[in-house]
């Protein structure tokens, strides 16, 4: 034993080194895994981050979709979710929506809560959100929109995404909060239509210019003209259908005349234009009737109906003093020419480019108790 | 005599253990080396798509304004169903290899294909962009592979 190892202490000693590189291969290995390892989970992060960056323009655009698709539909039906309103029935102005702010941010809020369900899967995890707030910026033209997730103690709900791989788990929050400054109209058009035809009564100012403009014609004196409401004729008491048979009826803007044009152009400092928006009202009518009632006295002097010939028959002047009432239902459309927006119009079953159009119902004349037009 | 027996066992049973326990961690090395290699292609191809859907550029469909691509493509997916010309020309400034496919279920959003771009480790898993509003369809999975 002493003279030298025996071949079984010789493959002892072998493998003892053999171990010994093999743990030294383990360790250096391992070191080497446990880098890549760590190299996998930070890669994980960043696709983790990518995918929060993702989400959150996935549900700012959600917003801004949701809005311009809540627009569209609350301002074709005049204010209303579903059939369009009569803003002004003569006097009566209580069929003005006066909360159109709150039925566009409700429906608003309905659908980015759709868009969110759907983004929510795999590893990603989405919230309700709870309110949708919309105000216009003049100074930048654009309408501010945003949208909170709160939960019960009024605490900002958070977006979620979890993940792991070889051991490595992470956790990504970020505040579910989203904005969007947006080039839609849609409070402006609201603003306009309430200022002409709710505040004052645009309706029965257009029918009174209408009425003023109805050139009067006599049968027995052409020097009978008149714009005014009252008129000497020579001898009879007419009846609506005698004297007016061709006057009875008035003009007011009809079909795609345009009444009102609203343009807004900002300036720089050097005067040049950076943005110009327009906004359209157009009024369409619908049904108009119209209605004279004159008042005669016969007067003491007297008047010939005249031929070549001289006076054919003698008459008595008679004064008529007459009334001329008006009424028209119009549908009023205010929109926003200057832009289109992605929406979906249920009539096509469809997504199209359109125009935010606000349309509503005004019935209106020049004598309130009238009311020609129920 | 008892020991002297258990001792070549021992080493026997050393010296079959001796691959398993070299080849161990290399195994486990390739495994946790491939991970590495597809997370990083995929998270090349996701960086990518991410960045082309953070620009904007001019949409036809709406006077040429400036518009993110990721309202373009949500637009042209729901309402145009087309081509977007300008995803080449930025994909063409992004990818080296001018060798990319960016898809939708079918429709082929920018394509300039290469043999084996359809190789998984190419691709980015799908990823979700919305949709302008429709009551059947609000999101749509598209897909960007980039060699």
């Amino acid at each position: 034993m002493r003279k030298g190892l025996s071949i079984v202490h010789f493959i002892i000693f072998i493998l003892i080194f053999l171990y010994a590189g093999i743990g030294f291969i383990y360790i250096s290995s391992f070191r080497e895994i446990e880098t890549i390892r760590k190299g996998v989970g930070e890669m994980l992060i960043a696709d983790g981050i990518d995918d929060m960056e993702l989400l959150r323009r996935n549900l700012q655009q959600a917003l801004s979709y949701s809005y311009y698709q809540s627009s569209f539909e609350i301002a074709k039906n005049g204010g209303n979710s579903e059939a369009s309103v009569k803003w002004r029935y003569y006097g009566d102005t209580s069929g003005f929506p006066t909360d159109f702010i709150k039925i566009l941010t409700s429906r608003t809020l309905e659908m980015l809560n759709q868009y969110s369900h759907q983004l929510t899967g795999g590893r990603i995890t989405t919230v309700d959100y709870t309110q949708v707030d919309v105000e216009r910026d003049d100074k930048e033209d654009k309408e501010h929109i945003s949208a909170f997730s709160k939960d019960e103690k009024n605490n900002d709900k958070k977006l979620k995404i979890v993940g792991g791989l070889l051991g490595i788990k992470y956790e990504l929050e970020n505040k579910a909060n989203v904005f969007a400054k947006l080039p839609t109209k849609t409070l402006t058009l609201f603003g306009i239509g309430k200022e002409n035809f709710v505040s004052i009564d645009k309706t029965k100012e257009k029918i009174i210019e209408a009425i003023t403009a109805i050139g009067f014609k006599s049968n027995y004196n052409e020097n009978l003209q008149t714009t005014t409401g009252s008129m000497e004729l020579c001898g009879i008491q007419p009846t609506q259908e005698q004297v007016f048979k061709n006057e009875n009826g008035f003009e007011i803007s009809e079909g795609e005349n345009q009444i009102l044009e609203n343009t807004d152009s900002k300036l720089n400092s050097l005067g040049e234009e950076l943005s110009t928006s327009t906004v359209s009202t157009r009024l369409s009518v619908v049904d108009k009737k119209s209605k004279i009632i004159p008042t005669c006295t016969p007067s003491t002097g007297g008047c010939c109906e005249r031929s070549e010939s001289g006076c054919v028959k003698e008459f008595k002047i008679t004064t008529c003093t007459f009334k001329y009432v008006g009424a028209a239902k119009v549908k009023v459309s205010i929109s926003d020419i200057a832009n289109k927006y992605p929406v979906y119009d249920s009539t096509l079953d469809k997504n199209i480019m359109s125009n935010i159009q606000l349309n509503f119902n005004v019935v209106s004349g020049n004598d309130y108790n009238q009311k020609l037009i129920q | 005599m008892k020991g002297i027996l258990d001792l070549p066992i021992l080493i026997i049973l050393l010296i079959v253990f001796i691959p398993f326990l070299l080849v161990g961690p290399e195994i486990l090395r390739i495994n946790i080396q491939t991970q590495y290699a597809i997370n990083y292609k995929t998270l090349i191809a996701k960086d990518t798509l991410l960045s082309i859907l953070s620009v904007t550029n001019p949409d036809f469909l709406n006077d040429n304004k400036p518009k993110l691509t990721l309202e373009i493509i949500g637009e042209r997916l729901s309402i145009a169903g087309q081509k977007v010309e300008f995803l080449i020309s930025d994909l063409d400034k992004l990818v080296k290899s001018k060798c990319y496919l960016l898809e939708s279920g079918n429709v082929k959003l920018a394509d300039k294909s290469c043999s084996d771009l359809k190789d998984q480790k190419y691709q980015t898993n799908p990823v979700k962009i919305v949709l302008p509003f429709h009551p059947k369809k609000l999101v749509e999975n598209i897909r960007l592979a980039i060699k």
